[in-house]
């Protein structure tokens, strides 16, 4: 069934095993996959069916260092399907590397393994309706690009991608399992024991409330969303769930994107590059196959690198900064796009007001350097997990009565290493070749070097409720439980370690299936 | 049917013959002293290359090629300016434009 709260006419009490936060990728995998298992679920979402400004304007809160590229409200959707509202539908699994310990990556390393996911991703890949030997096995697909000297990679794109579309009739018709809408989470109320929680209130807009009580509890809320439910958990006398170690919040990551080097042809015809995406598309007899290609493992283990993988694009010629300050002037003057200006912008601005002038008057400023077209060599990256970069909270309240949060996020040496190495690898392949070479773009030569001016985060928050085999140093265990709680559990990106290259969602899908069958197996004991 | 010129493949054209023709100068003005193992063709293909690959700042790469002005980067590769080279390819022009 699903019910709208708003429309509730008097206080009311639910019950059920499992309650979920969250109508999301995570959520709805979780309730999907208990609903079979013959277990009640009832789905909590904090907006109804359509955007509203009123509910999403909750995400709104600060930032500092570098800017996630849509700001905090505009990177993620708050209504009835989540962030799938916006998800691009790409599938793709994390690499056995991902999950080891890896001596030159401070803090990584996950305390669960690939072998304990994989049959989790076969499920995530009927759930979602691609073939998994895509995902798993891309050279096997017909006509796949093999790049030599790197490791062929894909991402799957699956049609299922709005779950309000696409699961709202699961909901209508089974009998164990509710959504309700405009259900916005309020508080926890724990039993006096303070390690468990009782039941949890939730309110709409016009203000009605309401108390559910469940057995299990399953926050999955996104990488942003989560640690703040958690921070905002605090009592006089009572820490957050999962911050007695101070882990709770830290460690957020998000994919380092961006165009890195220039393809040249030996002999001037760039445009006959093989391995350009928008002519390596392929298509598996089910799905959209896009080959992305990996630095292998033995040069990431020589050399000290992040996961890292790379593909090519036809795209605008390389940015300047005065292009890139003109775009984001130009967005502020339409109300395009969330920017916001600081004072290191505005010296930026200053020192090139001509150039920049002429970006905002020229045609070709949306994004665009001098309007050409170029085989860009992009790179999508693992961050290295680093504490500092972290959600807190701030004393701004949002209409609801929930401190919004302040989000301060940074790269490392590491990453920029990783591009640099990457692209020297890759040109020395291409040398090798004789037929392309690789011409490097400006903001990497800088000393000390750059990650470039249009660095875009993927808008794949993780790490800040991460998986970890004892609480000193994360917040959940290897069954997403919170450390130190007897029935609160978090799913979603924000369990990541480390992020690896590749987007979250099928990951999150994996888990969320891992979820309900750990937690059907306990309710079932 | 004739095909369209791209312009910018035009540039890297002339800039690349440019470059080679440069090279091969340089290659016959040492006939007393012929480069051991060095065809023309090598030199050709190697300028031809360079003035492809970085267009009108060919002639500024020899330059850096000249003065070693260059990063080692491994992989048997070095970057010279913003572009990538082998060192196979950086050693042969060096010797044509140095010896």
């Amino acid at each position: 069934m699903i019910l709208e709260v708003s429309d509730w006419s008097s206080k009311s009490v639910h019950k059920s095993d499992v309650l979920v936060i969250g109508s999301g990728a995570a959520g709805t995998s979780i309730a999907l996959g208990l609903q079979k298992l013959g277990v009640s679920i009832i789905v909590t979402e904090g907006g109804g069916r359509l955007y509203t400004e009123k509910s999403q304007e909750c995400y709104e809160g600060e930032s500092s260092g570098i800017e996630l590229p849509y700001g905090l409200k505009g990177s993620r959707l708050r209504f009835y399907g989540g962030s799938t509202n916006c998800w691009g539908g790409m599938c793709g699994e994390l690499n056995e590397d991902d999950f080891k310990k890896r001596d030159w990556i401070p803090d990584s390393g996950w305390p669960i393994n690939k072998g304990d996911l994989l049959p989790y991703y076969k499920k995530a890949a009927e759930f979602l309706g691609i073939n998994y030997s895509s995902v798993k096995n891309p050279e096997e697909v017909d006509k796949f690009k093999r790049f030599n000297g790197l490791e062929s990679q894909s991402l799957v794109h699956t049609k299922k991608q709005n779950f309000q579309n696409v699961f709202q009739s699961k909901f209508k018709n089974e009998k164990n399992m509710d959504l309700f809408l405009n259900a916005n989470f309020l508080n926890f109320s724990r039993v006096s024991s303070a390690d468990k929680v009782d039941y949890i209130e939730i309110g709409s807009f016009n203000g009605k409330k309401s108390k559910i009580h469940a057995k299990f509890f399953v926050l999955a809320c996104g990488g942003i969303e989560n640690p703040r439910i958690l921070l905002n958990s605090a009592e006089v006398g009572r820490s957050a769930f999962g911050s007695v170690h101070d882990n709770l919040g830290r460690y957020f990551c998000d994919h380092p994107i961006a165009p890195c080097a220039t393809v040249i042809d030996l002999k001037g015809k760039s445009k006959n590059f093989p391995y350009n995406e928008s002519k390596n598309y392929i298509n598996d007899g089910k799905s959209l196959v896009i080959p992305y290609y990996r630095i292998p493992s033995s040069v990431q283990h020589k050399y000290g690198l992040l996961n890292s993988t790379l593909k090519f694009q036809e795209q605008e010629d390389e940015i300047s900064s005065s292009a890139f300050y003109a775009w984001r002037l130009k967005n502020l003057i339409t109300g395009k796009g969330d920017h916001k200006f600081h004072v290191k912008n505005l010296v930026d601005i200053a020192s090139d007001p001509y150039g920049i002038l002429k970006g905002i008057i020229s045609k070709n400023s949306s994004n665009s350097g001098e309007g050409g077209k170029r085989i860009a060599m992009r790179f999508q990256i693992e961050q290295a997990p680093l504490r500092s970069n972290k959600v807190s909270l701030v004393s701004d309240k949002d209409s609801l009565g929930l401190n919004r949060v302040k989000l301060h996020w940074g790269f490392s040496e590491l990453e920029i290493k990783t591009v640099e190495t990457s692209v020297s690898y890759v040109a020395s392949l291409m040398n090798y070749r004789k037929k392309s070479t690789l011409m490097l773009d400006k903001h990497l030569l800088e000393r000390p070097s750059k990650l470039p001016i249009d660095l875009r985060g993927g808008q794949h928050h993780s790490g800040t409720t991460r998986m970890s085999i004892d609480q000193k140093t994360g917040v959940v265990d290897k069954d997403l439980k919170v450390h130190g709680t007897q029935n609160l559990f978090v799913c979603g990106s924000s369990v990541f370690p480390t992020n690896g290259w590749v987007n979250p969602t099928f990951t999150i899908i994996a888990l969320g299936l891992r979820l309900s069958e750990h937690l059907a197996r306990v309710i079932q004991k | 049917m004739s095909k369209k010129i791209n312009r910018r493949e035009f540039v890297r054209f002339i800039s690349g013959v440019s470059i080679a023709s440069y090279l091969i100068y340089h290659y016959a003005s040492q006939k007393d002293k012929p480069l051991k193992g060095v065809s023309v063709k090598e030199v050709y293909q190697l300028g031809f290359s360079i003035g492809c690959a970085y267009t009108m700042s060919g002639f500024e790469i020899l330059q850096n090629i000249r003065k070693k002005t260059y990063k080692d980067v491994g992989f048997d590769t070095l970057l010279v300016g913003r572009f990538y080279i082998s060192k196979k390819d950086f050693i042969l022009a060096r010797r044509v434009l140095v010896s």
